[in-house]
Formats: C-alpha cells, sequence, structure tokens
C-alpha cells in the first residue's frame, strides 16, 4: 500500500478524528471524575465540620479544650480519611491541631491555613506544614452561633482515597482509551475500504486509460456520486476512444501533410541563403550609400565654406582689377603698379587655391589609421568653417591642450568636428539672437590620465529632454525638410565608437548642448 | 430392685437435667460505665453467638442493677461468671472468692492491674497531698479505686477523709477527660490509671511535661472484673477461653473487641489479686482507725 495513497490518507484522517475524539472524551471523563472527588471529599468535610460545630458547640464557646481535644480525637480516628483537625477561636490564642497520633495547641497556625480563615467556608488543595510531603484537602469551615462569628473548624482530609480512585480512572481511560483507539483502527479501517474502494477502481481504470488501455471500465453501480462518476468515466473513455481513432486518421492526414510541407520547406530552405547573401549585400550598399550621402552633405556644406573662403579673395581681386583700371585712367599705371598688383592678384588666387587643397584634404578618405594631433586636426576644421560662422557673429572660445594625440583616421575626425560644429552654428543661428558662442575644450580626461575629452559646448538652449535620447539615431532631424539629412550625428556616433573605439555623448547643461568625445590618449 | 433402678435412672436423669442447664453470666450494670451498657449488651450478645455457633455452647447473660442480688445469685451458682467494677468485688470478697475459681480482667494494655496515679499540673502550687486542701480533683466517674485511692491517700497523710479536705470531685465520662481537665486547668488534679497518661502523652508529649505526678497506688486498677464461679464445668472454662483467644479470628468477634474496647481478656493473677485485696484492706483499718465511715 502507497504510504501516501488515498487510502492510507482516508484511512488516517479517520482514525486520527476517532482517536482525538476518544482523547477527548477519556479527558472529559477524567475531568469529571476529579471534580466528582473533589465534591465528595468536599460535601464529607463539610459533613464532619458541622457535626463537630454542633457537638462542640457548647465546648467551642466556653473554651472547653478537653472536650474539643477529645472530640476531635474521635472524630478523626472514627473518619480514616481525615489527616488532621484543627479548630481554632477567634481572638485565641490556643489553636488545637489534632491528627491520628498526635494533639497540638499552636499560638499561631501555618499561614497556608490561616489564609483559609475566611467569612465564608474555603477549599483548597495544598501541601501543609501539618502533614509534610503530602497534598492534603483543606477545608475550612466558619462557626457562627446567633449570628456571631467564633472561630473555625478546618479538616485536612487525605487525598490518599482521591488519588487512588484518580489512579483507577486513569487506568480505567487508558483502558477505555486503547480498546477506543484499536476499535477505531478497525472501524477506520473498514470505513475507508467502503469510501475509498470504488475510488481506487476508479484510479486503476484511469492508470489503465492513461496507458492506453481504452477498453478499461469501471464496474461500479451504486447510484451516489461515485456511481454517477464512473459512470462518466465509462462514457468519457468511450468518447476519449472514439476521438482517438479519429484522431488517428487526422494524424496519418496530418503526416501526410507535414511530410509534403517539409518538402517544400526543404526547398525554401535551399533559396533562404541565397536570399540572405542578397540581403547583406542589399544592406552593405545601403550603409554606403548612407555615407555617400553623409559625403555629400559634408560636401554641400564645404561649398558653401568655400564660398565663404573665396567672397573675401573675390572681392580684393575685384577692387584690385577696380584699381588698375583706376590707375590707367587717371595713368598711374606703370610697371611698378603692375608687377605690385600681379604680386597681390598672385597671392590672392594662391589663397584661394590652398583653400581647394584644404577641402580636398579634408574630403580624401585616409587609408590607414594613424596617430595625430587633436589641436592639428581641430584647428584644420575650424579655418574650414571659421568665416562661415564669424558671418552668423558665432564666437568661438578655446581651451586646447596642444600635446593631446588619438589614433584614428583625422579626416573623419574633422568630419565629427564639423558635424558638431554646423548643428552647434544651425542652433545658434535658430535659438539666439547674440551673444553667440562655442566653447571646445580638448584635456586629459581627470579620472584617467589615459583618455583625452574632446567637448563642444554651445549656449543655444540645449536639445529639448524628450529627444535628447535619439538624436544619434539614423534619419532622426529636427530641422526642415530639405535642410538636414538626419545622418550626419548617427555617421559621428559610428565614427567615433566603431572606427576609433572612442565614445561620442551628449548632455544639455545650463546654456545649451555639450557634445563630449572620448578618446584613448596617444603618445605624439 | 427394680423400683431402687427405676428410682436411681429418675435421680441421674435429673441430675443430668440439672447439669444441663443454660450457662448464665452474670453483669452488674451499676458503676461499669467504663462500657456503655447498650454497647455491653450489644458486645455480649455477639460473643453468645459466637460462643454458641463455634464452641457449640449455649451462654445467656443476665443484667443486675442490684448488687446484693447478683451476689445471692453468684452464690447459689446460678451464674457461671460475674461481671463487676472491682470495688464491688472488694466490699463483699469473702464471700466472692469463696466461690470464685479464677479472676479475669479486662486487658486494655500491657498490665493489668495497673497503677492509679494523682496527677497535678506543674504550673500549680499544689507539691503535696496537703496542698489538695480545698482543690477540685477530677476522675472519671465509675472509678470507685480512684475514690478509694484519694481517701486512703487523705486518711494516711492528713488523717481526713476527702470530704473534709477536697473543694468537690469534678466526675467525667472518661479517664482522658478528666486527665485533660488537668492540662488545660479545669482542675486542679486528676486521678487516671496509669495507662490513661501513657497514652495521652503519645498524643501529646507536651502532657508530660505539663503534669506531674504526685503519687500513686500500687497496681490495684481494673477497669472491670469477671468472676469464674468454681462451679463452672472445666469445659466450658476452657471454651470460653479459647472464644476470647479466637475474637480476633471473625468479624463478630472483631466487633466484640471494639464494643468492649479491649485488647483482650486475661486472667488476673492471685498475686495481683493479693495486691488489690491487702490494699483494700489497709485502707478499711484506716478507716477504722480515724473512725471515718
Amino acid at each position: 500500500m502507497n504510504r501516501y495513497s488515498l487510502f492510507t490518507r482516508t484511512f488516517i484522517l479517520i482514525a486520527l478524528s476517532l482517536s482525538i475524539l476518544s482523547l477527548l472524551l477519556s479527558y472529559f471523563y477524567l475531568e469529571n471524575k476529579k471534580k466528582s472527588l473533589i465534591d465528595v471529599l468536599y460535601s464529607k468535610s463539610k459533613t464532619i465540620a458541622r457535626s463537630i460545630t454542633l457537638v462542640a458547640s457548647d465546648a467551642i464557646i466556653t473554651s472547653d479544650y478537653s472536650f474539643i481535644v477529645e472530640q476531635n480525637t474521635k472524630v478523626i480516628n472514627n473518619n480514616p480519611g481525615l489527616l488532621y483537625l484543627i479548630v481554632t477561636k477567634i481572638n485565641d490564642t490556643a489553636n488545637i491541631v489534632s491528627t491520628k497520633k498526635h494533639w497540638e495547641m499552636l499560638d499561631k497556625l501555618p499561614k497556608e491555613i490561616t489564609a483559609l480563615q475566611k467569612d465564608k467556608e474555603q477549599a483548597k488543595i495544598f501541601k501543609s506544614s501539618i502533614i509534610k510531603d503530602k497534598e492534603v484537602y483543606n477545608y475550612a469551615y466558619p462557626i457562627n452561633f446567633n449570628g456571631i462569628k467564633w472561630g473555625w473548624v478546618i479538616i485536612g482530609h487525605s487525598m490518599q482515597e482521591y488519588e487512588n480512585a484518580m489512579q483507577k480512572a486513569y487506568i480505567t481511560a487508558l483502558l477505555l482509551l486503547v480498546g477506543t483507539i484499536l476499535l477505531s483502527l478497525v472501524f477506520s479501517y473498514f470505513l475507508t475500504s467502503w469510501l475509498v474502494t470504488p475510488i481506487i477502481s476508479l484510479k486503476n481504470a484511469a492508470q489503465k486509460v492513461a496507458a492506453g488501455d481504452l477498453n478499461a471500465k469501471v464496474d461500479i453501480t451504486s447510484k451516489d456520486e461515485i456511481g454517477t462518476l464512473a459512470k462518466s468515466f465509462n462514457e468519457m473513455v468511450d468518447t476519449i476512444k472514439e476521438s482517438n481513432e479519429k484522431l488517428h486518421s487526422y494524424n496519418e492526414e496530418l503526416e501526410k501533410r507535414v511530410e509534403q510541407r517539409t518538402q517544400e520547406l526543404n526547398v525554401l530552405n535551399q533559396n533562404l541563403d541565397k536570399r540572405v547573401k542578397e540581403e547583406v549585400q542589399k544592406r552593405a550598399k545601403q550603409e554606403q550609400m548612407l555615407i555617400q550621402q553623409s559625403r555629400f552633405a559634408a560636401m554641400g556644406e564645404m561649398i558653401g565654406n568655400i564660398a565663404h573662403q573665396w567672397r573675401q579673395p573675390l572681392n580684393a581681386l575685384s577692387l584690385l582689377l577696380q584699381n588698375i583700371e583706376n590707375a590707367y585712367e587717371m595713368d598711374m599705371l606703370d610697371e611698378a603698379y603692375i608687377k605690385r598688383s600681379v604680386a597681390k592678384g598672385n597671392r590672392l588666387t594662391k589663397a584661394m587655391s590652398q583653400t581647394i587643397d584644404d577641402f580636398r584634404n579634408f574630403f580624401r578618405p585616409n587609408k590607414q589609421a594613424e596617430i595625430f594631433s587633436v589641436h592639428s586636426a581641430l584647428n584644420a576644421t575650424m579655418d574650414m568653417v571659421k568665416s562661415s560662422f564669424e558671418n552668423h557673429m558665432i564666437n568661438f572660445e578655446q581651451h586646447i591642450d596642444d600635446s593631446l594625440c588619438v589614433r584614428g583616421f583625422s579626416s573623419e575626425f574633422s568630419q565629427v568636428i564639423l558635424n558638431i560644429l554646423t548643428n552647434a552654428k544651425d542652433a545658434l543661428i535658430e535659438n539666439k539672437k547674440e551673444a553667440r558662442k562655442i566653447t571646445i575644450i580638448v584635456s586629459k580626461d581627470e579620472n584617467n590620465d589615459n583618455n583625452v575629452i574632446i567637448s563642444i559646448e554651445d549656449n543655444a538652449g540645449g536639445i529639448p529632454q524628450d529627444i535628447i535620447q535619439n538624436i544619434f539615431d539614423p534619419y532622426f532631424t529636427t530641422k526642415e525638410e530639405g535642410k538636414g539629412t538626419g545622418i550626419g550625428l548617427y555617421m559621428s556616433k559610428t565614427i567615433v565608437e566603431t572606427n576609433m573605439r572612442g565614445r561620442l555623448s551628449v548632455l544639455n547643461t545650463a546654456d545649451g548642448a555639450k557634445f563630449i568625445i572620448e578618446l584613448k590618449r596617444e603618445t605624439c | 430392685m427394680y423400683l431402687k433402678l427405676f428410682l436411681s435412672f429418675i435421680m441421674v436423669l435429673f441430675a443430668l437435667q440439672l447439669q444441663a442447664r443454660d450457662q448464665v453470666m452474670g453483669y452488674l450494670k451499676k458503676d461499669l460505665s467504663y462500657f456503655k451498657y447498650k454497647d455491653a449488651q450489644i458486645a455480649f450478645r455477639l460473643w453468645l453467638d459466637e460462643i454458641a455457633k463455634r464452641k457449640g455452647v449455649t451462654l445467656d447473660i443476665k443484667y443486675y442493677d442490684d448488687a446484693q442480688k447478683a451476689l445471692e445469685d453468684y452464690e447459689t451458682h446460678k451464674l457461671d461468671s460475674y461481671s463487676l467494677n472491682a470495688i464491688y468485688y472488694l466490699q463483699n470478697m469473702k464471700r466472692l472468692d469463696a466461690q470464685t475459681l479464677e479472676f479475669w480482667a479486662i486487658l486494655k494494655n500491657d498490665d493489668v492491674p495497673e497503677k492509679l496515679l494523682l496527677l497535678v499540673s506543674n504550673e500549680s502550687n499544689i507539691t503535696n497531698l496537703a496542698d489538695l486542701q480545698d482543690k477540685t480533683i477530677s476522675f472519671k466517674n465509675d472509678n470507685i479505686l480512684a475514690k478509694l485511692f484519694l481517701k486512703k491517700e487523705l486518711l494516711q497523710t492528713q488523717h481526713k477523709r476527702p470530704k473534709e479536705y477536697i473543694r468537690t470531685y469534678h466526675l467525667t465520662k472518661k479517664d482522658s477527660t478528666a486527665l485533660l481537665d488537668t492540662f488545660f486547668k479545669k482542675c486542679d488534679a486528676c486521678i487516671v490509671p496509669e495507662s490513661t497518661l501513657k497514652m495521652a502523652a503519645e498524643l501529646n508529649p507536651a502532657l508530660k511535661k505539663k503534669l506531674r505526678v504526685l503519687t500513686a497506688s500500687p497496681t490495684i486498677y481494673m477497669p472491670g472484673l469477671m468472676l469464674i464461679h468454681s462451679g463452672t464445668p472445666k469445659e466450658l472454662r476452657v471454651k470460653l477461653r479459647q472464644s476470647v483467644a479466637d475474637l480476633d479470628k471473625t468479624p463478630k468477634g472483631r466487633n466484640v473487641k471494639a464494643l468492649f474496647k479491649l485488647r483482650n481478656f486475661t486472667t488476673v493473677a492471685p498475686k495481683s489479686m493479693d495486691i488489690l485485696r491487702s490494699y483494700y484492706k489497709e485502707y478499711l483499718k484506716l478507716q477504722a482507725k480515724y473512725n471515718h465511715e
């Protein structure tokens, strides 16, 4: 039999319940027995005390101690259960204490005895100093004659009879308990069998069904819930059997379909590799296009900047030509003047040519990573955009440590700087009417001496908090359509973090936005 | 010849008829309050039933109020035994001794007879018999021997009768009461058998410290005396003795002992009886000497 089977649990439950019931009955029986025995002691003691009071009333009043002593001796000898008798009189130091073996006059009674001397009768079980080492039933009966309180009769009754009776009661209760428990075990067994056997039959049938035997049936014909359950079970098994057969046929059909699908999938699978490669290539192409777009955008920016760069030399050339014309009209055009003007024009065209060289270098991608000076790269970029920024009254504040170098592609780095500066310029133009300022700081990382920190901060009011997390996403822009591609910062982050193994982040300061580039420091 | 034989046969039958009468025990109720009369009646009834049942002897008992009538019946052997207060034996000892074969007494303790003690409280100022003047003496109401003892002591030492010397007698129902009355100073002195003091002192040793023996009698006190008539058949005496010995063996027997408040019946040694007799004779002499009643 399984230890945790339903039968075991039901059997334990019923047996335990009956045993607890038996235990409770035994407990109440013993409690009742105790009470009735105490009641008997009380009645006996009261009867004795009253008889002593009646017989010795004159003696108590007249303090006839001889009589009281003899009366006590007689009573105590005639009542085997009495251990001691005390007659005490109010305002009298003579307390007559009689036991089976002796009597004595005590000036003072023990405390536990005097505690019983109340206006009403008292009864208490305790060990008194009169009979030591023995529990005694003490009963104090106040002596009243004609409404006057004279004293007390105190009786010490042996608990032996009580203890013997209780011992018998305990044995009886124990035997009853053992008998009842044994009977309850037998009864529990049969009751459990009666209750659980149909369920076990159901369980066995269910196990057979679970094992695949759908011909298993439960033979229970009773009209109760178990009978209904058995009937339902049989019906359920029939239904399962029917369903199983249907399922079998469905399964066969399904297997055929699966086989067909598998073949189709195999074909598809063979094409999948090809499609993945195609998708990867497409993606790479898109990336390339993106970069190209970025370059074009930067190029557009650059062309604007070249235009700014060239405006001044072009004006100077125009003035030079106009001066030559004026000089000729004023007959001041001589050889020296022409030489000076040619030299001046050559300088101007050389400067313009230099500008073109600078921009060509900027757009020419470095083929190999190299160690470059952050200060030089920043200066080259600043030179390109300076006139454009000045045109928009944007001032630069620079704190650059020119001893710091990093490894990477300087043109890409310049592109990053240019992107950040261009965004700052646009923001300043849009949000700031005066005192437009960009602060550039290049320094060692305070926390890590091996890192270089490049921070570019504007005072354009900062980036709205709800979009600051998205500004590095591709195609994310807040500019009007046609003015921004949304790939500048995405490309910048890719260049810093992927190509240069650094970190590009942004935060809002009190006045505006602050872009921070962290790169590993290299020896120049 | 045949007539003689017939007459002889008739005489033998008559003699046997006389011999076959019921055995009778006499009991003088007077001054035997040691046993409650009712208790004594029950005890005798039970005892006689036991004897009849176990020994096959039919006994009867006759209770007397008149000592003289009882004496006469005993003298004429209408009684096989006679239970009485020892004082009535002493008063008629010549006549009773003439008919008596054995003396039985109730055995309350190891000694029968025992001493009578004149006890006073240690806290009293009584140091000798002279100090008893105008005092109250307590003793059991049927203890006539105690009174005799007091009389004799006073005659001997003070040459006076108690009536002239003692204020009053305080008679109690029990010897122990007399003793406790003295202990509790309800009386000035008491006369009790020595066994009473022993028993009382066992119950409360303080008694011995508080009470003092002023004087003691010789071993004269017996709570009751049973005289066995010399005409009582030996077989009956043996059966009586066996019956007493068997009292402990049956519930009835134990009841008898409880009712008589006795440990046993015992034969009083002749020497003890002699002490009692001579003591009484001395008393009579003193009484005569000082011309008292």
